[in-house]
């Protein structure tokens, strides 16, 4: 398990890429813009003094994992947690990809950073998706802001060689508007899918044409005959009832899903006990009874502990969730 | 010089500074990656029970203004499992333990008491002040007779130093402060959190699933020092103070206020390392304003 670490980064892009989503670019660099001015320093009494750069946190960092960010306001003080869309290498320099929706004060406070501005970062936190042992055909399920990770998840799994060497890799994408990231995954996967659940989506990739979720597309895609599910391994990031859904779809078809779980977090890195949830550490079969495994069948072989979203988390194997 | 200000005795223990961690801000496991336990005055442990609580449906945190309200509910794994673990971790590592024990009975404050009793644990740190547990917690702490009731069962069966946990969720502190010392306290923690509420506007529904929660934070900085400061006028022994310290002039104020103490509790969950750093900041402070007041 990575040790989360806390560094102070500097603003290099917060750009808005879709209606109210940002793409937030951490770097170690003072006048990282290229513009050479210096943002706001900050000057905030309550100082992390920092432990590592930005560029080792990117390092460190595993796709799955997230990063706390703090505002450079005191009446906001917890730390938003963003998970990272991807590492990225600018001028030989690492840096932390996260990409982020406005959706209450905090996150409208953190789009109108101006790049150069310091703030504050914790991670990498918490445990990512398990790339070893994946099948030959990985399937990449994503949700709104979920999407962007699946970036990093791509890339990784694209220069990973499992068991049974380059597996394909399908991604499918499901948007309330307007498609992003969609193309950027597209460069490290074989097949994307995007639907929208507010319009046609056009453009680049295959599109799942009139509106629907990702399970609409998924179901489509098998009715069609597009969509492989033998060997098949699920890595999934998004809203709670989508992974719930493809949870549900994975156990029914027997395939291994790996998801990435939204909570609502406190300090965001195991000290709270904010985000617990259930989860069942005993070994889940599919049974015979209900097609589903034991956890679902709510039987008592397979015992229930409290873990933490943040920490022990935010990626569990889907079967073991108590949903 | 530090050193003369730094150490202080809480109910017969010696603290190395006079600053810990407040009970649920501190675990082993996460927060010792930030600063070593045994350069705290203390390390305040979540709060245990008898038993192992699943505590409250999420979500169980909000933000607010300089601030959060939790209800968490004291999910904790039991105290045997405290005993075996965190407690064991935490005394190897040379720390200065105080157990935060929490009960829904008498009984059951008597049981974890018992159990704790026989252990290494330095001190001993009544919760009778959390806001999010509906039977005991709170209940225990808001009503003088009650309060008295329980500090004197719990003292009849430890003899480990004995903090009681006050809640700022009464009308006269002061009041509740003196009957549990009479009841035979060794010292007092002040403030827990203030009972608060926040609505979502967007769906008209309160943001906490329990409804209500405990404030804690900047916000309530105000708030705990004046009840630290009307409790010290009365009473004899030492009191712990806490509610939002952020900073070493935050853990300063209440020193002046008449706290032997502090305690680093929400900042934690902000900077990891917070409680280190307060004691960092309180020492280098404590050669001016501190030393002139107290002198």
């Amino acid at each position: 398990m990575n040790m989360s670490q806390k560094a102070v980064a500097t603003i290099a892009e917060n750009i808005e890429i879709a209606r109210g989503v940002f793409r937030l670019v951490l770097s170690d660099v003072q006048g990282a813009d290229g513009s050479g001015a210096c943002g706001a320093r900050l000057t905030s009494p309550v100082v992390l003094p920092k432990d590592v750069t930005v560029a080792d946190i990117a390092a460190a960092a595993v796709p799955g994992q997230f990063v706390n960010v703090y505002l450079n306001n005191e009446s906001m003080l917890l730390p938003r947690p963003f998970g990272i869309s991807d590492v990225e290498s600018f001028d030989g320099e690492r840096r932390l990809v996260l990409v982020y929706a406005i959706r209450g004060a905090g996150t409208a406070e953190l789009a109108s950073y101006v790049p150069g501005t310091e703030i504050r970062v914790l991670g990498p936190n918490g445990n990512g998706y398990d790339l070893e042992g994946l099948g030959r055909h990985v399937l990449l399920v994503g949700g709104g802001l979920g999407i962007p990770p699946l970036l990093f998840v791509a890339r990784r799994t694209r220069e990973s060689s499992g068991p049974y060497g380059r597996p394909k890799i399908t991604a499918i994408l499901g948007y309330s508007e307007d498609a992003y990231y969609s193309e950027a995954i597209h460069l490290y996967c074989d097949d994307v899918f995007g639907i929208s659940e507010s319009r046609h989506l056009g453009g680049g990739v295959s599109y799942g044409g009139s509106p629907g979720t990702v399970m609409d597309l998924i179901d489509r895609l098998v009715f069609e005959g597009k969509l492989d599910v033998a060997g098949t391994s699920i890595l999934s990031c998004g809203p709670i009832p989508m992974l719930r859904a493809v949870s549900e779809w994975a156990v029914g078809n027997g395939i291994p899903a790996q998801v990435s779980l939204e909570a609502r977090m406190g300090c965001g890195y195991g000290a709270c006990v904010g985000c617990t949830i259930d989860i069942s550490v005993g070994a889940p079969t599919v049974t015979e009874d209900c097609g589903l495994t034991a956890t679902f069948c709510g039987t008592a072989s397979s015992p229930i502990v409290r873990r933490k979203v943040c920490k022990d988390g935010p990626v569990f194997p889907s079967d073991t969730v108590i949903w | 010089m530090m050193d003369q200000i730094g150490v202080v005795n809480i109910g017969g223990i010696e603290w190395k500074n006079p600053v810990a961690t407040a009970a649920g801000t501190f675990v082993c496991d996460e927060s010792s990656n930030h600063f070593d336990p045994a350069s705290l005055g203390a390390i305040t442990t979540k709060g245990v029970s008898a038993e192992p609580w699943h505590g409250n449906p999420m979500p169980r945190i909000a933000e607010t203004p300089s601030g959060m309200l939790n209800s968490v509910g004291l999910e904790n794994p039991g105290v045997d499992a405290y005993i075996d673990g965190e407690l064991r971790a935490l005394k190897d590592m040379g720390a200065t333990v105080i157990a935060n024990v929490a009960g829904h009975s008498t009984e059951e404050y008597m049981d974890v008491c018992r159990k704790l009793d026989e252990t290494d644990v330095d001190m001993l740190e009544l919760n009778v002040s959390c806001p999010n547990v509906r039977e005991g917690g709170m209940s225990f702490g808001t009503d003088t007779e009650t309060l008295s009731r329980l500090t004197e069962k719990v003292r009849a069966v430890t003899g480990k130093p004995l903090i009681v946990k006050l809640s700022p969720n009464v009308t006269d502190i002061a009041e509740l402060a003196v009957a549990t010392e009479r009841a035979g306290a060794d010292a007092l923690s002040l403030i827990n959190t203030l009972l608060g509420m926040r609505i979502d506007t967007r769906t008209g529904r309160p943001v906490l699933a329990n409804l209500t929660g405990g404030l804690s934070g900047p916000a309530i900085r105000p708030v705990a020092v004046r009840m630290v400061y009307e409790v010290a006028q009365r009473v004899h022994i030492p009191i712990i103070g806490m509610g939002g310290i952020m900073t070493g002039e935050d853990a300063l104020e209440f020193l002046l206020a008449g706290a032997s103490a502090v305690a680093v509790g929400t900042a934690a969950l902000i900077d990891p390392a917070a409680p280190a750093r307060v004691a960092r900041e309180l020492a280098g402070l404590a050669h001016g304003t501190y030393r002139e007041v107290h002198s």
